[in-house]
């Protein structure tokens, strides 16, 4: 037995109409009475079928006068009209007939789909990406209780252009008091600890904070517990571990709380351990213990003693900005009576802190991936007008059997949505192997852990893939739909207007491009300048190792801190002092190495002894508490500046004659020379510092030691042979040997004078230099990834509208050469064309790129966001790719035969 | 209304469509039915003389339900397929009662004047 409904039901919606479940069923009522009607009449069934089949293509030929069935014959028809049931199920069934012809367009011409699919899948992928990592490392929340209540309270001085100073304990102390703003507040700054016991001696990241820092923070330990304010007061030397240290080096031993561990000089208990998520501050290397803090008296004796980081949670109803203006207050009555104070403060919400520097870089690249997407979705929409063109003949049809210009529209759109949707679940992949490649990249970096494809970075990709597929799919489509059966026919018409669609789209691509261009440029143009920079060292061939040494076992007298008269008795150096002479005289005598030498803070990895001090020139006036200068301080051995290849501008370095029997001396870089004696000769004058004084004896030229964007502080190096107290020194090799044997050497060394003692972290110098840059490198490289596949895909655009251009025009250019036109001309006729499209495209670009690289500018080095060399090299660039990529269809063009030509249509 | 130089197939189609109506509320006057028996029985009737498309005899009687003229509501009776029966209302039978005195009338006229006689 025939299904008469479902019969009738798809005959209608094949020509394109939609009946009322109440009509069809009762159509197929009589279609089937009819049938009845037949057989009780002497029909066979075939006979019966036959007729009740042509009776019912009668019916769908006249099937718009049967839409619209009302119901219920006692309701008025409007309202009925309005109900969900009469329009929702026909836009249903609408969408899946679209859905279900998309597929077979798209099946029908894969060429086309795995183009477009492949564009869409690199445009949508790259964003989610970076949307990822924007969401992971901006937008989620730290691991606090109420994070967004914490804030950085920083001292400030607005005369000074100090604007984040660390705070003084003794004002902390004055502020602890200040409950009326803040609920807690808590200290810290870090402290490192030798640890030694089981295992190899490690050196150990500590944070020293006020016990009110979990309180603050609102978390506690996952085990045992923090330590106490009580614990704190009396300075018991408690610590408590970060998770994953205790993973690490205990393997997760729960019996080890209440057990102690030998940190330095000290034993500490350990009372608790920390959750896995908990991170305090967010930067890495992570902190890997939490201990309390301890004041001493040189803590204590000056407001100037800016040595804290401070933590605070706001009162609940208190705003950033009244805690400001209250702390303010409390700075300038401390001012009052202390003028060496700072007289202002600066508050900062805790994320903003943390994230301010992978803020800037994160939102340049996701601005970078929007235009990837935008280029993406201008070449997809390119291919869709030529498709578009194509199937001219197909929307005409459908169109002269009454499908109005919306539905053809909406046909369309829907194609590309599907397409926009295949597109989006293949940029997930792609998104997945650019995350990986990007924390594979930078561990470290922005403070990323764990980026993922979560619920929101999926949101993100469906709404994305949806915006990308309305973007490309309805100008394409207005255009395309404009044509009419008539006009399809005769041809000129749509396709000039759509050859202008097509160029304007071109032109914007290459805008977007050379964007895109720019901004790469700028990066590259920053890198190549951080490369090039002198740092005030020759990094190739150093290799670098730690060593820390600790009482008892090697003391430290501390002498040197006593003015020592002359006429004194010789002093002995300390144990640590002997020990790092003599290991770097025995490094020396490696065959194979140039140089070595020891230091206190290595430039970039400034482990160890690395502080300021406040610093005194003899012979001039005390100047007022609060504006004694301060330098950098560091320890060397005598081969130091040598090995480094650092610079030596006046005097000279140190020599082993420079020992405790002779007079003290000490060399200072140029940026100290320039600031402490201004046009004055520094060498031979004595300036004083821990109460010693210290003969000038050389100037060398200033290292970066903080990385490329922090100009160098004053610096100030003593030889190893008249300090006594080190702590840990990096040992520096100079050689071309490489890292394996220059290890196995030094450790070998070291064996010879004490095999207990833990060196670590071999590096070679350069490796740090490269870590010190990797956040301009790995930024460089995304933009410049993105501005590459941006030129790829516009070049594509453009042949793809080239090529098209070109047959097109077969006719025109076959007239042109039949009347006497010389192949030449033609080639430059459309080698004008596109050199208009492309320089207007070029032109908007430059413009559009002055206004957005000014985004960019606190990424750049060394060079600026309007820099002229950059520019002209990108549009030339692009022109030249462009005309390379339009080169094969014009050659095309000119080889047209005009008897065929004339015949093209 | 015709016009002077009208065909004769326009004519039909006129005279059709004027009288669609009075045809179905008229076979409903008798019992109620459903609309392929209504087809029918117009065509058998008129001995094929007059027949009407689907397309425009559901239309009417939806118009004709729509006017309150007549009622159609879906029936099913043991041994058969469900149907939707229509029939009568109060009001389709004034109409009736109305129209078949207008055709009246007009036959009348025609009579007079044509020289056409009706049965």
């Amino acid at each position: 037995m025939v299904n008469w409904k479902a019969r009738i039901r798809d005959a209608a919606a094949v020509s394109g109409h939609i009946l009322d479940d109440d009509i069809v069923e009762e159509l197929a009522s009589h279609a089937v009475t009819a049938y009845e009607t037949a057989r009780a009449e002497g029909s066979d069934k075939k006979e019966a079928e036959k007729f009740v089949v042509a009776m019912v293509q009668s019916w769908i030929n006249e099937a718009p006068r049967l839409r619209r069935r009302p119901r219920h014959p006692q309701t008025s028809l409007p309202a009925r009209e309005d109900s969900p049931k009469v329009w929702f199920w026909p836009w249903l069934e609408h969408l899946r007939q679209d859905v279900i012809y998309g597929c077979r367009v798209l099946r029908g011409n894969p060429a086309f789909a795995l183009t477009a699919v492949l564009t869409l899948a690199l445009g949508i992928g790259a964003n989610t990406a970076i949307f990822s990592i924007v969401n992971a490392v901006l937008l989620e929340p730290l691991p606090y209780q109420n994070p967004q209540r914490l804030v950085m309270v920083w001292e400030s001085n607005r005369e000074l252009a100090k604007n984040r100073d660390p705070v003084a304990p003794l004002n902390f102390q004055d502020w602890k008091g200040e409950t009326s703003v803040f609920e807690a507040t808590a200290a810290y700054r870090y402290s490192g600890f030798v640890l030694t016991g089981a295992g190899d001696p490690e050196r150990i990241r500590t944070l020293s904070t006020t016990a009110s820092l979990f309180e603050t923070l609102g978390v506690g330990a996952a085990i045992g517990r923090t330590f106490t304010e009580d614990e704190e007061r009396k300075q018991d030397r408690v610590v408590v571990l970060s998770y994953d240290f205790w993973q690490r080096r205990f393997g997760g031993d729960r019996s080890l709380i209440g057990r102690s561990l030998n940190m330095g000089t000290n034993t500490y208990v350990v009372v608790g351990v920390m959750p896995p998520q908990f991170r305090f501050p967010d930067d890495a290397p992570a902190v890997e213990t939490y201990s309390p803090l301890f004041l001493d008296q040189s803590d204590l004796r000056s407001r100037q003693a800016h040595t804290l980081t401070v933590v605070a949670r706001l009162k609940d109803g208190v705003s950033s900005e009244k805690a400001t203006a209250h702390m303010n207050q409390v700075a300038r009555r401390i001012t009052d009576a202390h003028t060496e104070s700072n007289p202002e403060v600066a508050l900062f919400g805790i994320h903003d802190v943390f994230v301010e520097n992978a803020r800037l870089a994160l939102l340049v690249t996701f601005a970078t991936a929007a235009f990837l997407l935008l280029i993406a979705s201008t070449n997809v929409a390119n291919l869709k007008l030529a498709q578009g063109s194509a199937r001219g003949r197909e929307i005409a049809v459908r169109a002269s059997l009454g499908a109005s210009r919306w539905r053809i529209m909406r046909q369309l759109v829907t194609e590309s949505l599907l397409l926009s949707a295949i597109g989006g679940a293949a940029g997930l992949l792609v998104a997945r192997w650019t995350i990986g490649a990007f924390v594979g990249l930078s561990p470290n970096l922005f403070g990323i852990q764990q980026v993922a494809l979560d619920l929101p970075a999926l949101s993100f990709t469906l709404v994305v893939s949806l915006m990308t597929g309305v973007l490309f799919g309805v100008f394409p489509a207005w255009q395309v739909s404009r044509a009419n059966l008539s006009e399809t026919i005769k041809t000129t018409g749509p396709t000039a207007r759509r050859r202008v669609a097509r160029s304007a789209l071109v032109m914007a691509e290459v805008t977007l491009s050379i964007v895109l261009m720019v901004s790469a440029g700028l990066m590259i143009r920053s890198l190549i300048k951080l490369r090039a920079m002198d740092y005030g060292f020759l990094p190739e061939n150093l290799f670098t190792m730690q060593l820390f040494v600790s009482p008892p076992k090697y003391p430290a007298d501390p002498v040197q801190f006593r003015p020592r008269s002359t006429d004194a008795p010789p002093a002995q150096l300390s144990a640590q002092a002997r020990l790092f002479n003599d290991l770097v005289d025995r490094l020396k005598a490696i065959p194979g190495v140039q140089g070595a030498a020891a230091v206190s803070a290595l430039p970039l990895n400034p482990v160890g002894i690395d502080f300021d001090l406040p610093v005194l020139v003899e012979g001039r006036p005390r100047p007022p508490a609060g504006e004694v200068p301060q330098a950098d301080f560091r320890i060397a051995t005598s081969d130091y500046f040598a090995t480094m290849g650092m610079r030596i501008l006046q005097g000279r370095g140190f020599t082993d004659t420079d020992t405790m029997n002779t007079p003290n001396v000490v060399v200072i870089n140029d940026t100290m020379a320039r600031r402490f004696f201004g046009n004055e000769n520094p060498v031979g004058r004595r300036i004083v510092f821990y109460g010693i004084p210290r003969e000038v004896v050389g100037v060398i030229a200033s290292v970066r030691h903080r990385g490329f964007r922090l100009e160098p502080n004053p610096e100030m190096i003593v030889p190893s042979k008249q300090f006594q107290q080190f702590g840990g020194m990096t040992l520096v090799l100079r050689s071309s040997l490489d890292s394996m044997s220059l290890e196995r050497a030094i450790k070998r060394e070291l064996r010879q004078i004490d095999p207990g003692l833990p060196l670590s972290n071999a590096r070679t110098m350069v490796s740090f230099l490269s870590d010190s840059v990797a956040q301009p490198r790995l930024t460089t490289l995304l933009l410049a990834s993105f501005a590459l596949l941006g030129i790829v895909l516009s070049c594509v655009g453009l042949y793809g509208v080239m090529s098209y251009g070109v047959t097109q025009r077969t006719q025109e250019i076959g007239i042109r050469m039949a009347l006497g036109a010389e192949r030449r001309y033609v080639f430059r006729m459309l080698l004008m064309e596109t050199l208009m499209l492309v320089t207007i495209g070029v032109v908007c670009g430059l413009g559009a790129a002055l206004v957005a690289t000014r985004l960019m500018r606190g990424l750049l080095f060394g060079v600026g966001p309007s820099d002229p060399a950059t520019y002209a090299v990108s549009a030339l660039a692009l022109i030249l790719t462009a005309l390379a990529a339009a080169y094969r269809p014009m050659l095309h063009a000119t080889r047209v035969d005009p008897l065929k030509a004339l015949r093209h249509e | 209304m015709v016009s002077p130089h009208m065909d004769t197939t326009a004519l039909e189609r006129e005279l059709k469509r004027g009288s669609t109506e009075l045809l179905i509320l008229a076979l409903l006057e008798e019992r109620q039915r459903h609309g392929y028996e209504i087809g029918r029985l117009i065509e058998e009737r008129s001995e094929g003389t007059i027949n009407f498309h689907v397309a425009s005899l559901y239309p009417t009687l939806y118009r004709l339900e729509d006017r309150g003229l007549i009622e159609g509501r879906w029936i099913e009776r043991s041994g058969f397929r469900r149907r939707r029966f229509y029939r009568l209302t109060a009001a389709g039978r004034k109409v009736l009662a109305k129209q078949r005195k207008v055709w009246q009338t007009f036959f009348v006229a025609l009579d007079r004047v044509a020289r056409i006689r009706h049965a």
